[in-house]
């Protein structure tokens, strides 16, 4: 059984989250749990970090308990495989995009 | 239904229908060969690639993470992925009358490392079997760089190649599998990219490689796969359009990409 967690958070608290998923969710390589960007504009600076992370057995709790050190943060649970579309629709809400280069074609 | 248990191609277990399909076009080709004309030959796909990543031989269940994805090659460039929230993960897609492994990409941060190294100016061709999953993600990369802003993905629901510069755009279908071919000699300007087998590349397009090839959001740029990937094949030269068609011809008789 395992539940699959959306995590979005401010840049502030990357490299908190990250020392954090490294010393209690993610021995091996939890250090780049939190390296993806967003902002408003889908340009540099990130404004945000998200994942989206399979948890297994007591991480739905441990990650819930995280989340009180981070207040800012938002944490939804949802199924990536029915509905894919989940996190675009949540970063949307919160008017934010993923980070892109691509000049106009 | 009863499984296809006698019908092997290539060693692996296909459909009924793909089976005739490999059966028909050999059949074809014999009879080309019988013609008089000496103008045709047998062809099979080349088998110098550099790196074969296939999701029929993963040893997991549906919904497992995939943190190493073996290179068949033998060349050792296997794709991993040690942050467990980067993992891809398993999954069975239902296409053409099969039903074949695939790994899953997901639309935020999904993505794998490989040491594979396809240098900037040499040439070099890659197949995959995929299909994006969510159209409303700006940007999905299947193939990407560690380095380079170099992306064999997804946009907006067309199928994208960036190299640098704009390379090929292709409107794709919701729930359909291509088969992405991308051909290209940077020191001869040659750039050769497919869809299905139609040319969908941009003349003058970039026409670059990726330098280390990376799987999803473990590239530069951080697109995430978004997509579910049955196989990846990289040569390190530029095919003929002759040996390009034989690896067509081995995803059609593998997958029935083309859903006959």
């Amino acid at each position: 059984m395992s539940v699959r967690y959306l995590v979005i958070l401010p840049a502030a608290d990357q490299a908190q989250a990250n020392v954090l998923a490294k010393s209690e969710f993610d021995s091996d390589g939890g250090e780049k749990t939190f390296t993806v960007g967003l902002s408003a504009d889908g340009k540099e600076p990130a404004t945000h970090y998200w994942c989206s992370a399979l948890c297994f057995r007591t991480g739905p709790e441990r990650l819930l308990a995280a989340k009180a050190l981070f207040p800012d943060a938002v944490v939804l649970d949802y199924d990536g495989a029915t509905d894919p579309g989940f996190p675009q629709r949540t970063i949307a809400g919160l008017g934010l995009k993923q980070m892109a280069t691509l000049p106009d074609r | 239904m009863q499984p296809d248990r006698q019908l092997m191609i290539d060693g692996s277990p296909v459909s009924a229908n793909a089976a005739r399909w490999f059966a028909l076009q050999q059949q074809r080709r014999r009879r080309r060969n019988s013609s008089g004309s000496g103008s045709d030959f047998v062809v099979t796909m080349p088998e110098d690639y550099v790196m074969r990543l296939r999701a029929d031989t993963l040893g997991l269940t549906v919904g497992d993470p995939v943190s190493f994805w073996t290179d068949l090659s033998g060349n050792g460039n296997d794709a991993t992925q040690d942050t467990v929230s980067m993992q891809p993960t398993m999954d069975v897609a239902s296409w053409g009358g099969n039903s074949f492994n695939v790994v899953r990409f997901d639309t935020v941060d999904d993505g794998m490392e490989t040491p594979l190294f396809l240098a900037a100016s040499n040439p070099f061709s890659i197949f995959a079997l995929w299909r994006p999953t969510d159209f409303d993600v700006f940007c999905g990369a299947l193939v990407s760089s560690s380095s380079r802003d170099w992306t064999v993905g997804n946009l907006n629901g067309g199928m994208l190649c960036f190299f640098e510069n704009w390379s090929a755009y292709a409107t794709v279908a919701a729930g359909v599998f291509y088969l992405v071919e991308v051909r290209v000699d940077p020191g001869a300007g040659t750039l050769a990219i497919f869809l299905n087998g139609n040319a969908v590349g941009i003349e003058g397009g970039g026409c670059v490689g990726p330098d280390q090839v990376m799987l999803g959001a473990s590239g530069a740029n951080g697109y995430p796969g978004n997509c579910e990937c049955a196989e990846v094949l990289t040569y390190g030269r530029f095919l003929s359009d002759t040996e390009a068609q034989a690896v067509r011809d081995y995803f059609q008789a593998q997958y029935n990409y083309l859903d006959l």
